[in-house]
């Protein structure tokens, strides 16, 4: 688009205004009091996830985390799941359980992903447009669980912006990055919080702490 | 150090012993008082209406008036407020300027002088009333005050504060927008008057008589049994003089 | 006293008219919104609750009046040199294969989506909330060309269901009650009376899956477009803008050209300040950034688009020096909450797409008709929203602005001049002043009532007038030498 010939840049550009803050300002960082560990960022988070009613489930080694996916499994009655293609992923989830994934998004009522990143003080699940997933298996089936490592796990959305784009680089953002916090809610009605709205009706973490 | 006292238009003519009751405050607490008669109005009925040429036409005649005051005092919050915040830009590029500007350092609301500029708050006064306080909308957003008036009215024997719902919330006057929108001045007026009611209060008080003969004119349309006094009335009540 | 209302009458809708000609003025809709006593309850709970939870995610925040500075000024700055940052925007999101489309009216911006809707062969179409496709009238012009379109906001689905527009930026149907939603579905779509609302909730999530399912062509708004890597960013918390986005093949973006945030690390302080001004939250269940269409090695997504950039009268607003602040507004709809005009009679007696306080700056900026001044009228300038605002827009110093342009246009000057001449010059005459309030003042509204009521009748339609003292202050500071006699 060339800048000169359109009437609106014209029109905006006769309107600079200098007296408006020469500089742009810095942007404004959100820090904890101190920094916390680990385990301090595990707690926050699991903490947070909980009082948006979602779930976050500890396993030690990556192995514990099969019998948590096929409690949640029949917890939830789920019986066609799909999972993101990452191969640790899927090995996991065929030892959890025993039907065959299911490969369409739209049919599914429970779906298995990863995270990019995690954000402890908000409770966030951070997942990006990939290979691995299709975009709608974050919203459209009625369960969604997230299977992630301690260490994805960062202090502010801050930090998880730095993260994102220290990975990607400005050029090379996906074409969708997806803040999870919480499932899906509205409180359109008389103000009144109702859970799930038009997502996933229940969001689980399943954080690993070593591996 | 003299102070001068402000009294607008309205409470000249309409609510003159709010005034009356804020010299005598000021008396009791030995401050030397003036009133320098050829005063009017600070121009703040027409600024908010958008008839800033108007608007400063009388702010100047209010500059010129208090020309050389140490100190001015009113018992208007709205008005030191128009002095204060929006007197810079209704004269800029005016030769008045920086005295506007200086005058509007040296105005204050009456709460406002005795608390934070003498460090007085307590007066002697005494008034048997369960009362509620309405905030006038400038003097809480505009100028801070918020805890002056009530340490003032904690100090007068007798007299019960209840807190209000939304004391801070708009009794509907807001100049023009009571003639433009009457009925919904009306109805905002309601909210207040209602909430006073619901504390069993006996008696609305506020710094801003502009809000209470709105408050008032609505409470005698309906024929309501709840009193309005200025905060300098309350103030002016002496210990042991049963009222 | 009456009890307070609490069972709830049949809704009445109240379609907003966009014509800008409307017989009705503000002042003839809020008497009508005062009649309807179950409007100020349902307003009144629903609204103090989102600002309660804004009040506790402030407390939260130790450096929340920072981050409000902070947000201003980024803001200001943006809106001071909003050419250089829509063209960069415009740049870097091109780069990344987004088509973008600069719309200088909202003519234009209809067509565009209207025609890419055609292109595509999209007969049915989902959109979800978005506050400038209701201003730029997009619903029906889409419904005009036979395009079958879904609004997929459970606020703003059952609004339309109702024939209503939303009455809030960011809770549409915050003027009906639960019981008002029951009857309009079993009415509307022919389900079992319910008021309960997890069961309309989920009544309405069915009915909508399909239609998601079904679409060539996925419309939405953004909240913030980021300059620096050309994304868009949506927030939500139902989930439906990521179904909206995640399943159609054509994804098309409306959104306002001073909705721009110059730096990725921005978005930190805008979306939490967003999510607390609004309602309270740390953040909205889904915030969406969007940058480009779906890359190759991705699955699902679309493989259009589009994002059109709406002018519509902003680019007027921004020519004037003052009135250019509300182009900072971020949308967070706290005005509203706190506003004694608006808690009192609700958005649809505004008559405008947005509500409000802000919406009276808007109205007066972009919509030039003569109700746009009334409405820059209709606020006692009580400054809550100024206090409330999270990039500080000081709205009353604003409108104050507003009135003295309408006065200045002549617009409403001539009728209303001698007044304000006459005042003028009694305070410029003390003397005079003072004998008119003794003689015409006193005695004349003592002799002749009704001729003082009939020269003030806003004020005693609904109130006594007052009665002139006796004795003015100034006599009796000369009567008691200063009060000294005493």
């Amino acid at each position: 688009m060339s800048s000169c010939s359109h009437p609106v840049l014209r029109r905006l550009a006769a309107q600079h205004s200098p007296a408006w803050a020469e500089e742009l300002p810095e942007p404004f960082v959100l820090r904890p009091d101190s920094p916390l560990s680990l385990a301090q960022l595990a707690d926050l988070f699991a903490r947070r996830l909980s009082e948006l009613r979602g779930e976050a489930h500890y396993a030690p080694e990556v192995d514990d985390a099969v019998p948590i996916l096929t409690h949640l499994v029949q917890r939830h009655g789920l019986t066609r799941v799909t999972c993101a293609d990452v191969p640790w992923l899927t090995s996991l989830v065929h030892r959890a359980w025993w039907d065959p994934l299911t490969h369409d998004v739209r049919q599914a009522d429970g779906s298995v992903t990863t995270a990019h990143v995690l954000i402890a003080d908000t409770g966030t699940v951070v997942v990006a447009a990939g290979p691995m997933a299709h975009r709608g298996a974050t919203a459209l089936p009625r369960v969604h669980i997230v299977v992630a490592h301690r260490e994805q796990i960062v202090y502010s959305l801050g930090d998880a912006l730095t993260r994102i784009i220290d990975v990607a680089g400005n050029d090379g953002l996906p074409s969708d990055i997806l803040f999870i916090t919480g499932p899906s809610r509205t409180s359109d009605i008389e103000k009144t919080l109702v859970i799930p709205a038009q997502g996933p009706a229940a969001l689980h973490v399943i954080l690993i702490e070593n591996g | 150090m003299t102070v001068s006292l402000f009294v607008p238009c309205y409470i000249d003519q309409l609510w003159p012993s709010a005034a009356a009751s804020m010299a005598r405050v000021l008396r009791r607490v030995e401050v030397d008082i003036e009133y320098r008669p050829a005063q009017t109005c600070c121009g703040q009925p027409a600024f908010n209406a958008g008839h800033f040429a108007e608007a400063r036409d009388v702010a100047e005649a209010f500059v010129h008036v208090f020309r050389g005051a140490d100190v001015i005092v009113s018992p208007s919050g709205s008005c030191v407020a128009m002095v204060k915040r929006r007197y810079p830009a209704l004269f800029a590029g005016h030769p008045l300027l920086e005295e506007a500007c200086a005058i509007g350092d040296r105005m204050y609301e009456l709460s406002q002088f005795l608390v934070d500029v003498l460090g007085v708050d307590k007066l002697g006064a005494e008034l048997h009333r369960r009362a509620v306080f309405q905030d006038g909308c400038q003097s809480l957003r505009e100028l801070g005050i918020h805890d002056q008036p009530r340490r003032l009215l904690r100090s007068v024997r007798g007299l019960t504060v209840a807190p209000l719902d939304h004391s801070g919330s708009c009794c509907g006057f807001g100049g023009l927008f009571a003639t433009r929108f009457g009925a919904l001045s009306a109805a905002m007026a309601d909210e207040t008057i209602q909430s006073a009611l619901a504390r069993k209060a006996e008696c609305i008080i506020s710094t801003e008589a502009s809000c209470l003969l709105h408050l008032r004119g609505r409470i005698e349309r309906r024929k309501l049994g709840i009193e309005t006094m200025h905060l300098a009335e309350v103030l002016a009540t002496r210990e042991g003089a049963r009222a | 006293m009456s009890a307070e209302p609490t069972a709830s009458a049949p809704h009445v809708p109240t379609r907003t008219p966009r014509d800008p000609a409307s017989r009705t003025s503000f002042a003839q809709r809020t008497e009508e919104a005062l009649l309807d006593p179950f409007l100020r309850v349902k307003l009144r709970d629903a609204l103090d609750q989102a600002l309660a939870a804004r009040a506790a995610r402030a407390d939260e925040l130790p450096q929340f009046e920072e981050m409000r500075r902070r947000a201003g000024d980024i803001r200001r700055h943006v809106i001071g040199r909003l050419a250089e940052h829509v063209e960069q925007f415009i740049e870097t999101a091109e780069s990344r294969g987004v088509r973008v489309f600069l719309a200088e009216g909202a003519a234009s911006a209809r067509q565009y989506v209207v025609d890419l809707a055609r292109q595509h062969g999209a007969e049915h179409v989902v959109k979800s909330k978005s506050m400038v496709t209701e201003e730029i009238g997009l619903f029906d012009a889409l419904a005009e060309a036979g395009i079958d379109v879904v609004e997929s906001d459970l606020g703003e689905f059952l609004a339309k269901l109702a024939g209503d527009a939303p009455s809030h930026l960011t809770a549409p149907v915050v003027h009906l009650s639960r019981a008002d939603i029951g009857h309009l579905l079993e009415e509307k779509l022919g389900v079992p009376f319910t008021d309960r609302p997890e069961e309309i909730t989920a009544i309405v999530r069915d009915h909508l899956r399909a239609k998601f399912l079904g679409s060539r062509l996925g419309i939405t708004g953004a909240n913030f477009l980021v300059g620096e890597t050309g994304s868009a960013v949506v927030i939500e918390n139902e989930g439906n803008v990521r179904l909206t986005t995640s399943l159609p093949p054509v994804h098309v973006i409306v959104a306002g050209i001073e909705r721009i945030v110059p730096r990725w690390a921005d978005l930190e302080l805008f979306l939490t300040l967003l999510a607390a001004s609004a309602g309270g939250q740390r953040l909205t269940a889904y915030t969406s950034v969007f940058t480009g269409p779906r890359r190759e090695h991705e699955t699902g997504g679309p493989d259009e688009l589009h994002i059109v950039l709406v002018d519509a009268g902003r680019s007027d607003i921004l020519a004037d020096p003052m009135l250019r602040e509300a182009l900072c507004c971020i949308r967070c709809g706290a005005c509203l909450n706190t506003c004694p005009v608006y808690r009192r009679v609700g958005g649809h007696a505004y008559g405008y797409t947005y509500p409000g306080p802000i919406g009276q700056l808007l109205a007066a900026g972009l919509w030039d008709a003569p109700s746009g001044y009334e409405l820059a009228h209709a606020c006692t300038l009580c400054s809550a929203c100024h206090g409330i605002c999270p990039v500080g827009i000081d709205t009353p110093a604003l409108l104050i602005q507003l009135r003295n342009t309408a006065i200045e246009a002549g617009k409403h000057a001539m009728l209303r001049c001698w007044p304000v001449r006459l005042w003028r010059w009694l305070m410029l005459h003390p003397a005079m002043y003072r004998f008119a309030a003794r003689t015409i003042g006193r005695h004349g509204v003592a002799r002749f009532p009704s001729l003082a009521a009939a020269a003030m009748p806003g004020w005693v339609a609904h109130r006594e007038l007052p009665a002139i003292a006796p004795r003015s202050f100034g006599r009796l500071w000369r009567d008691t030498r200063g009060f000294t006699d005493e």
